[in-house]
């Protein structure tokens, strides 16, 4: 009985790890797989990576100089599906929309002028029967020249 | 007996391994993010999983200062030889900010003998923080290497700017990270004032007055791991202060407007903002940033 007990348990903590992806991994999955789209732009040299789950959002807020020229690029691992990502104004208008453009990895534009801009990155509800959400690695990328 | 013991041992291992594996470095902040229904389409996503805030890279303020005709003056960096003073955690992340910023700086302008001397401060610095995969020898080699080339140098800074943040997330430093972003902004700034002040060339003033927007993200960034690390309190104090100054710098902006060049597939994003500032304002921003920067190197 406490055999039983003590196996049920065990399996039920191994269940834990499953959706569990650490900082360390995420970071490590968008050096090897991700940072490589930057060029020919130069990062900004800071990290906005998480561990999302299905049918969530995260969001960047960064400020965008005259003059300049961006890459945003969101890079997520397969189990997170068809991410799309919004870029919006400070009113909170979408100025860009991923999934009405094939759903490119990354969208660059012309700064004209200096202004703040939020990228909201989704990624889509799990088809999943199961009752552990999945989540996996996804990180915004900015670059610029 | 002996059996239910050994089970109940690998098990109960199993169980704190998982558990252990389960805590999350990661802040988790949710802000709403929706918008009310208009005639141009707004985000309805009701709330945001985690919120990042970023700001523009040293290397970018310095890429802007340049291209609006600052000149290279060494009097603007902060000295060498005050590394050595650099003790605590908050001085030594503040310091690696400025000292990453003066790097850049260095660089932007092919001043080769000095981003090797500014490389190496970062370095001692970077190894006091016990972050040994950024700004360390190999960095020095990959710099020796590219000395004749600006943009592969200013690559490889920026490669250490993200191998560093990336490693103090990864070990649940996140607040340290913020710090040497800090550090590194006000240094950038420090060298705009100083350049408008000199020249009073009016791109640069321009450029002064533009950090309002990234001083408002910084300012909710340090914010955000405040609880996590107690010399933030300090420097939040002190950007706070400078966002009042700022807080009357007017800029008038409207809607974005996006026009795409379809033949290079290039798309233009334009609010029509301008920042204006007065040359009282810009005395002003320039004396509070000297204060802050000040003790930040002292």
């Amino acid at each position: 009985m406490k055999k039983k007990y003590v196996y049920t348990l065990g399996i039920a903590a191994l269940s834990l790890t499953i959706p569990v992806i650490t900082t360390a991994q995420c970071n490590a999955f968008v050096k090897k797989k991700c940072m490589y789209k930057v060029v020919p732009f130069t990062s900004n040299g800071q990290v906005n990576t998480s561990s999302l789950e299905a049918g969530k959002t995260i969001s960047l807020n960064l400020s965008f100089y005259a003059g300049k020229d961006y890459r945003i690029i969101v890079c997520s691992e397969e189990i997170l599906g068809d991410v799309t990502f919004k870029v919006l104004d400070k009113s909170k208008r979408v100025v860009f929309d991923s999934a009405d453009n094939n759903r490119p990895d990354f969208w660059d534009f012309k700064a004209k002028s200096t202004q703040p801009l939020t990228v909201e990155v989704t990624s889509p509800p799990s088809q999943s029967t199961s009752s552990v959400t999945p989540s996996g690695c996804l990180s915004i990328i900015v670059g610029f020249k | 007996m002996q059996m239910n013991l050994k089970f109940t041992t690998r098990y109960a291992s199993i169980l704190s391994l998982s558990l252990f594996l389960f805590s999350c470095n990661n802040s988790t902040t949710e802000t709403e993010v929706a918008g009310s229904d208009t005639m141009q389409a707004k985000s309805k996503n009701p709330k945001a999983q985690e919120v990042f805030y970023s700001i523009p890279s040293p290397i970018e303020t310095i890429s802007l200062l340049k291209a609006a005709g600052a000149k290279y003056n060494a009097a603007y960096l902060n000295p060498i030889d005050n590394v050595s003073k650099y003790t605590s955690v908050t001085s030594k992340a503040l310091n690696l900010g400025t000292y990453g910023s003066d790097l850049s700086f260095t660089s932007m302008f092919d001043q080769t003998q000095e981003s090797m001397l500014y490389l190496r401060c970062a370095n001692k610095l970077a190894s006091g923080l016990g972050i040994n995969s950024a700004f360390n020898e190999s960095t020095t080699n990959r710099l020796e290497s590219n000395l004749q080339n600006r943009d592969s140098l200013l690559n490889i800074i920026s490669d250490s700017y993200w191998t560093t943040d990336a490693y103090l997330k990864d070990n649940g430093q996140p607040g340290v990270s913020a710090l040497i972003v800090a550090g590194g902004w006000v240094e950038g700034l420090y060298i705009g004032t100083q350049i408008a002040n000199s020249t009073q060339n009016k791109e640069v003033i321009t450029r002064i007055g533009e950090q309002k927007l990234s001083l408002e993200n910084l300012i909710a960034l340090l914010e955000s791991y405040k609880a996590d690390n107690a010399g933030i309190v300090a420097v939040l104090n002190s950007l706070t202060e400078l966002n009042e100054i700022y807080n009357s710098v007017s800029t008038a902006a409207k809607a974005t407007e996006t026009s795409t060049d379809k033949k290079n597939n290039v798309t233009t994003l334009d609010n029509g903002s301008e920042f204006t500032l007065t040359p009282e304002k810009l005395k002003e921003i320039s004396n509070k940033v000297s204060q802050i920067r000040n003790k930040i190197i002292q």
